[in-house]
């Protein structure tokens, strides 16, 4: 299969390979062994990878593998005439190529980064082709970009040949990411195909670092690729998603100030890949827009440090040190309001004082709700039975007689004065206890005063084993036989209190 | 100070001083139990954020307790009683 795909590609090209395809079917029965070897893990882990890799990055990978098998069969080449005129187009093309790369996208920097990364641990799995790798791949590259324009990833192995251009490419994109960690989060984050990039890392991991594979299992808990992280980066992703979790330390976005666009990305890629956490993907895209400026201001901020050197710059230090400090709380209180924000009832304010007013007054009612409960659930139990008697008569009777105690606002331990205070009346509509109209109740409850009248109802109903619960409205044993005792229209001390 | 600049920024657009965070702030810390005993000078604000976190959090867990316990109890109860009918009213 792979012999079909290197002849189709030669045939395709334009370039002068005719005569040489042909010198390269007899080596190819010998080395296409292990290249296709290395062709299946590659195709492995594209499929492991996300299907939006596809086609582009798939054949990208198989056109690496079919220049790896060139590769080694071109040795040929070396002495070839045409490789150097190749090598010098390509030379000359790889410059002009880099801007218009790097202009639409800034994903291709990363691929090339993980391709010259790949490359690097290339010599270690083709040992023997180290010499003609580099330059041997460069007719196929420079064929594929041809013929096939989205191959870009192929261009910067081309580019290791010139090592010198493979390092100012990497001096040039060093403010933007870091090497594949910023490449394979831009990949997952943009769904672009940066199959080559995956290819050349899974390659590596593959066949170079065990390390890189026990970390990637860090990494395969949040959905990634085992072929993801690298050492050090495995470290910061660790690190990062704590820090998304908690407090954002900036320490380690200072120490690699490059890093912040692959820690928005990342935290994107979080969002996605650890949806289950208990934070919410909206607090986390906050989170990390947070972060982006965050990460900016201190990158900013690190990139002044070094940059000042004198004794002024004890000064400016301090003062900076403060303000990160500074940040770092405001930082710190911003994401628990955020977090706060999360559990309120749906809130459309966004500014801190409503917020804050919205927290206390939620808090205040679910307080409330939880004392209304807590009787519910205690006295449910304690029921007499006769009490169904009372209802439809006690519909009319409590309506005007729930009126003063909704409208007295009075604070839950003042509801025994409001008790002594209802008994007459009540005791005039009916002599047993009272039982409140369900639907009375309801609205009560809505209105919040549901606890007067719930007291209300405790108080009449002959309940001594419940004082436990009564208690937190002030009843206790005395008050409950007070309350027995007095259902006769016998006002007490206490009586007029009402509102 | 920088940080003073952009407060003053902040507080010429949105008219919410610090002062009124810090009393909002106030107020919620004296809501949480926990944090009621404590001298109020010394908490911080997100120091009382965590702690509101939490404790809402918990009143929730609270909350959905109840809410199970007194469903337990309606079944358990004719479907007419008084009682019962409390207990939908609290359960809504």
């Amino acid at each position: 299969m792979d012999n079909e795909l290197v002849e189709l590609l030669w045939e395709n090209g334009q370039i002068v390979l005719h005569p040489q395809s042909h010198h390269h079917h007899h080596p190819k029965p010998g080395t296409a062994d292990q290249q296709e070897n290395q062709s299946r893990q590659i195709n492995k882990h594209n499929h492991d990878q996300s299907m939006s890799r596809g086609s582009t990055g798939g054949g990208s990978c198989q056109n690496q593998v079919t220049s790896l098998i060139q590769d080694t069969e071109t040795v040929s080449w070396i002495d070839d005439p045409f490789d150097k005129e190749f090598t010098s187009d390509f030379l000359s093309e790889f410059p002009i190529s880099n801007p218009v790369e790097q202009g639409p996208h800034e994903d291709d920097k990363f691929k090339k980064f993980g391709i010259s990364q790949d490359l690097h641990n290339h010599p270690v799995q083709l040992p023997n082709d180290k010499p003609s790798d580099v330059i041997n791949s460069l007719p196929p590259r420079f064929h594929n970009f041809d013929s096939a324009q989205p191959n870009h990833s192929h261009l910067p192995r081309a580019a290791n040949a010139p090592l010198s251009a493979m390092a100012d490419l990497r001096s040039s994109s060093d403010g933007v990411s870091n090497r594949t960690l910023g490449g394979e989060v831009r990949e997952y984050s943009s769904a672009k195909t940066v199959g080559t990039s995956h290819c050349g890392s899974n390659l590596v991991v593959n066949d170079t670092d065990t390390s890189r594979v026990s970390s990637g299992g860090i990494a395969d808990h949040r959905g990634f690729s085992g072929a993801m992280a690298k050492d050090h980066r495995v470290g910061k992703m660790s690190s990062q998603s704590d820090r998304l979790q908690t407090d954002q330390t900036e320490e380690t976005a200072i120490t690699s100030s490059s890093s912040d666009g692959s820690e928005t990305s990342f935290g994107r890629t979080c969002n996605q890949s650890t949806g289950t956490n208990s934070h919410k993907r909206k607090s986390r895209d906050a989170e990390d827009s947070e972060c982006q400026s965050k990460a900016a201001e201190l990158e900013s901020a690190a990139r002044k440090k070094p940059a000042v050197k004198s004794g002024s710059s004890r000064k400016s230090r301090a003062a900076e040190v403060h303000n990160l400090s500074e940040r770092r709380r405001r930082d710190r209180i911003n994401e628990k309001m955020r977090a706060l924000q999360e559990l309120l009832p749906k809130s459309n304010k966004t500014d801190k004082a409503s917020m804050l007013d919205e927290a206390i007054e939620y808090m205040k009612s679910l307080q409330l709700q939880l004392q209304m409960m807590w009787m519910g659930s205690g006295m449910a139990p304690m029921m007499f039975p006769g009490v169904q008697h009372y209802m439809p008569r006690l519909g009319m009777g409590i309506g005007p007689l729930a009126m003063p105690s909704i409208h007295s606002q009075m604070h839950l331990p003042r509801l025994p004065l409001l008790d002594q205070a209802t008994i007459p009346n009540q005791a005039a509509l009916c002599h047993q206890t009272t039982m409140f109209n369900p639907m009375n109740y309801h609205t009560q409850l809505q209105n919040s005063k549901l606890s007067e009248q719930y007291a209300n109802y405790m108080a009449f109903h002959p309940l001594q084993n419940a004082s436990q619960q009564l208690n937190v409205f002030g009843f206790g044993p005395n008050t409950a036989q007070q309350h027995n005792h007095s259902l006769a229209p016998s006002g007490n001390s206490n009586g007029p209190s009402v509102g | 100070m920088s940080s003073r600049r952009s407060r003053s920024r902040q507080s010429g657009a949105s008219r919410i001083t610090d002062d009124q965070i810090a009393d909002l702030v106030t107020k919620l810390q004296q809501l949480i139990p926990e944090l009621r005993r404590r001298r109020s000078d010394k908490v911080s604000a997100s120091k009382v954020l965590q702690e509101t976190c939490n404790y809402i959090r918990s009143l929730h867990r609270e909350v959905d307790d109840l809410s199970d316990r007194l469903s337990e109890l309606l079944e358990s109860t004719d479907s007419d009683s008084a009682q019962a009918a409390i207990i939908r009213s609290l359960l809504m």
